[in-house]
């Protein structure tokens, strides 16, 4: 018996890269394999096609991360299936001086952090998905709708700045805890007056035409839906306000059932972090999955 | 030349062992001291580290493969 022989348990390979890929890999003694596993896994996948599926058609974007969602899987299960063959076939093997609890340990602690990283990374500054729960942005957004918000927006570096007409996620204001989605109606030193159904920004009358409950509004090239449903109900849809500078004015596609600008006052540009983009999933407990939804480009 | 010391032993009878010679080398042997307990809580300690740290890279992969899918509430 050669007590320098440390056979490789493939269990605990595959366990191993189960946890983390690569890890099974490094335990067999490949740091090449381990090292090129774990940054296919970590870069190609979710934050490198987050990244492509944002410069590309907003169509796309759901069946590229759903692709990417795939790979990452792929990769995963072949680091698993990987490590127990070779660890299968390694029953003779002697440790390299780097093969110590400690550089497992140290090498475990980075990839987990390196993880993290991506993962925020990704959600803060490339693509989030966000769940609606309110009928505030309906006919557009329906209650239960699932969509992907760019949050590559509204930021220094960032390549599109806020439009009029652009559906945003923004911090609500009094409650820093939740994020709110609006229209974006105007802008810093932006005219507005809503009366009744009618709104004007710099004295020029969005509402294009109107077939109750929907009407149409337009801004410059951009055309979107609004709906007031019991417009009778409402008594507060007059006002008339100049944007203070730095900030936003937003308001719900459902008028009557939304709480914007005209209950919370307007929201300070830097709380914008996000456009949404494109819906990707859409079900209710009464209606179950809306596959017609899916895909849809929001405008 | 010849190692006489060695000659005259391979050249002589083999030792004869008493009838009691087994027990006595048992009674010794028993008596020696126990080799020292194992450190059960050490090794306890050490699986506890690996299956939490298992239980957290899981955790940790999951929310990175699905992180992109998990979504936030916006009202």
């Amino acid at each position: 018996m050669n007590i320098n022989n440390f056979p490789r348990y493939p269990w605990l390979a595959s366990a191993m890269s189960f946890v983390l890929p690569g890890f099974g890999q490094l335990y067999n003694g490949e740091p090449n394999k381990a090292i090129w596993l774990f940054l296919s896994f970590i870069l190609i996948c979710a934050p490198g096609i987050a990244f492509i599926a944002l410069y590309m058609p907003a169509t796309w974007m759901t069946p590229i991360l759903a692709l990417s969602l795939l790979l990452t899987l792929s990769i995963w299960v072949y680091g698993i299936v990987e490590a127990w063959q070779t660890a299968h076939h390694k029953q003779s093997h002697q440790l390299h001086s780097w093969q110590i609890s400690s550089t497992y340990t140290l090498v475990f602690l980075l990839c987990l952090i390196i993880q993290l990283v991506a993962i925020n990374y990704v959600r803060n500054h490339q693509v989030q998905a966000f769940h609606i729960p309110s009928s505030s942005m309906e006919p557009g957004i329906l209650q239960g709708d699932i969509l992907f918000a760019d949050m590559r927006y509204n930021c220094p570096s960032c390549k599109s700045s806020i439009q009029h007409g652009d559906v945003a996620i923004f911090v609500y204001p009094n409650n820093r805890t939740l994020y709110y989605i609006k229209r974006v109606i105007a802008l810093p030193r932006d005219v507005v007056r809503i009366e009744g159904q009618s709104v004007w920004v710099n004295n020029k009358l969005l509402t294009l035409g109107q077939s109750t409950p929907l009407a149409t509004e337009v801004f410059n090239n951009r055309q979107w839906q609004v709906q007031w449903i019991n417009s009778e109900d409402n008594k507060s849809t007059s006002m008339s306000i100049t944007v203070p500078d730095g900030q936003a004015l937003v308001l719900g596609d459902n008028r009557n059932a939304s709480k914007d600008t005209r209950h919370f006052g307007t929201v300070p540009l830097l709380d914008i972090v996000g456009k949404a983009r494109q819906i990707w999933f859409s079900a209710t407990l009464k209606d179950g999955v809306r596959w017609e939804r899916l895909g849809k480009v929001i405008h | 030349m010849m190692n006489k010391t060695l000659d005259t032993l391979l050249n002589s009878d083999l030792l004869s062992v008493p009838d009691n010679f087994t027990d006595q080398v048992m009674k010794e042997i028993y008596q020696l001291p126990m080799p020292t307990p194992r450190q059960t809580w050490k090794k306890r300690l050490q699986w506890l580290a690996i299956f939490s740290s298992a239980a957290l890279g899981t955790v940790e992969l999951f929310s990175f493969i699905f992180g992109i899918w998990i979504a936030t509430a916006a009202y």
